[in-house]
């Protein structure tokens, strides 16, 4: 439609003219300057859709005050989450739910076993349904992989601090699992029953091929590498779909927004560990650490005093964590001594313990 | 109307060697940077960035998060959390090219995650808010000047009244905060942006409909009132 059709509604819904309307430019306003003189007539219109477009407003304008603004800034410099943010991790509530879930379960199990032995209901027998909440868990720790095969033959490798379920009747109707952490899948193609993966707030679907998802609890972002084969993804409530995922891309989550992308993939990168790779890329110290500790199953201990800012890139296949500390060179300040499952770094001498 | 809170946002708190606390005044060296430019930096660390963010939108989040629960500690605790998980994951995080529309995103996300626990004795007022997203053109306004423009405004109050929640919010985000469709979409949960579009479109020819229902309502009401009192007259 052209704007010497516009209505009143046409030129508010038009976003160029909301945009002039709002943060006019040079451009802007040499555009419209003209298109008013040449159609004089619609001035009128104009005006109006300018005046509605300006006195939009809240009602109410919530303005905080300067102790609001200061107490949140300190706050958030401390560090110090708010007592709302333990509310907002899911799974406890998850749990709970399900806890009850399964009482009930028992308590109607039992009650019909019950009344069925006491012969209340004479005619009619009442079944004790099994419940149909049995899942298969495995729970890797840090420093453990593991490599499992699924009933349809899938494979699935999952990485080190990773938990990983599905439910029983697993590939009866569907292919449904559940993963907290990092796994490869490499997936039995079967045309009637998609295998999806829950993981991170979004589901990752697929009929047979391999790919990768990355969402620890830790993770601000979860990614879903694809290496092979065709791959949908969306999230939980269904909202945004992504288009296609093909070998090389990656789907990217971003948590805190909800904001559902796609780029491309370094798959050298995002499949490295199934290799037994480290792979770091400009990694800061609080991140190799991390990724060692998951590695190795360990845990380091940092003296305070010790500081090391610089960014690491680095790769190690089959390496010990000791060929990976002195690998990565850190500083001939900072030592490193291992006691069972801990490791002190500490600067030139051992912190008083 | 915006209100200036100049005052307000060029200070934030720092403390000084002997341990006092001293107000700084905040750089205001990324006026003239894009917001990807602002992120970027803020991603590499750098603290002017981090509080330049702050003080452009605390204000704003506050304000749009009041209107969706009355609680005002809520709203402080979610924009507190906020920023410290942006602040912890702030180098995994990708590119952004709008702040307003990020932070808008991550905090309606908040707050719609712990709406759950609004039977929570302690949040008795968790999501009850007066009328989310209300509307309202004031008179003191400098483009309304005469009578007969007093008379549109409380037309458009009128109509803006009979607008859903969903239709007001929209417009907010579209007249108000600047937010394009695609944006907009992101932020009301739909998959495409036409559906914006529609909303929008919808809203504004509702609005369009109410004040002119008013407008012929005045000019038939009134010369039939003449009517009726001149007739019981004589």
């Amino acid at each position: 439609m052209d704007y010497k059709e516009f209505l009143l509604e046409d030129f508010l819904a038009d976003e160029f003219f909301v945009n002039w309307v709002k943060k006019p430019n040079t451009a802007s306003d040499h555009f419209w300057y003209k298109w008013i003189n040449t159609y004089p007539k619609k001035a009128e219109i104009v005006k109006e859709a300018r005046k509605i477009i300006l006195s939009t407003s809240y009602q109410h304008q919530h303005q905080p005050t300067e102790e609001d603004y200061l107490h949140v800034l300190e706050k958030i410099h401390q560090r110090k989450y708010s007592k709302l943010h333990k509310l907002k991790v899911p799974k406890k509530q998850f749990h709970i739910w399900r806890f009850a879930a399964a009482i009930i379960v028992l308590i109607a199990a039992v009650a019909a076993f019950y009344f069925n032995s006491t012969n209340i209901f004479k005619r009619g027998t009442v079944t004790a349904e099994t419940p149909k909440l049995q899942e298969i868990i495995r729970t890797v720790p840090n420093g453990q992989k593991l490599q499992i095969k699924l009933p349809d033959g899938s494979q699935v490798k999952i990485n080190s601090g990773s938990k990983f379920w599905y439910s029983k009747d697993y590939n009866q109707n569907d292919r449904e699992v559940y993963l907290e952490g990092e796994a490869f899948f490499e997936v039995i193609p079967d045309p009637f029953r998609p295998f999806k993966v829950h993981a991170g707030g979004i589901v990752t679907e697929v009929l047979g091929t391999s790919f990768n998802v990355k969402a620890y609890e830790k993770d601000a972002i979860v990614k879903v590498a694809v290496a092979e084969g065709k791959v949908s993804v969306f999230d939980n409530e269904k909202n945004h779909v992504l288009p296609i995922i093909l070998p090389g891309n990656m789907a990217v989550f971003d948590i805190q927004s909800g904001r559902l992308g796609q780029k491309q993939a370094d798959l050298e990168k995002e499949l490295a560990w199934e290799k037994n790779i480290i792979f770091l890329e400009k990694a800061n110290f609080n991140e190799v650490l991390y990724e060692l500790e998951k590695w190795y199953g360990i845990t380091f201990i940092v003296s305070p005093d010790v500081s090391i800012s610089g960014r690491f890139n680095a790769k190690f296949k089959d390496a010990s964590l000791n060929d990976v500390l002195t690998g990565l060179d850190f500083s001939s300040k900072i030592n490193f001594r291992q006691e069972q499952d801990t490791v002190w770094c500490y600067q030139n001498d051992l912190p008083m313990r | 109307m915006k209100v200036n809170y100049t005052r307000m946002n060029t200070i934030t708190k720092g403390v000084n060697q002997s341990g006092k606390q001293v107000y700084l005044k905040v750089s205001n060296a990324f006026e003239d940077k894009t917001d990807s430019e602002v992120w970027l930096a803020f991603q590499q660390d750098n603290p002017k960035a981090f509080h330049y963010i702050y003080k452009n939108y605390f204000t704003i989040l506050f304000n749009y998060g009041c209107q969706f629960t009355q609680d005002k500690e809520v709203v402080k605790d979610l924009i507190q959390d906020l920023f410290i998980d942006l602040n912890e994951k702030k180098q995994q995080l990708g590119e952004v090219k709008n702040i307003k529309f990020y932070l808008f995103k991550c905090l309606k996300r908040s707050i719609l995650s712990i709406s759950k626990f609004r039977h929570l004795p302690q949040y008795p007022n968790l999501l009850q808010s007066l009328k989310p997203f209300a509307i309202h053109v004031s008179h003191e306004q400098e483009i309304i000047s005469t009578e007969t423009e007093k008379a549109k405004v409380d037309m458009l109050n009128k109509a803006y009244n009979n607008l859903t929640e969903r239709q007001r919010e929209v417009l907010l985000y579209y007249f108000y905060e600047d937010l394009n469709y695609e944006e907009i979409a992101s932020l009301m949960g739909f998959a495409k942006t036409e559906h914006a579009r529609k909303l929008v479109y919808r809203a504004v020819c509702k609005l369009k409909e109410v004040m002119q229902k008013n407008k012929v309502f005045l000019m038939l009401t009134l010369p039939l009132l003449f009517l009726i009192a001149a007739f019981i007259f004589f």
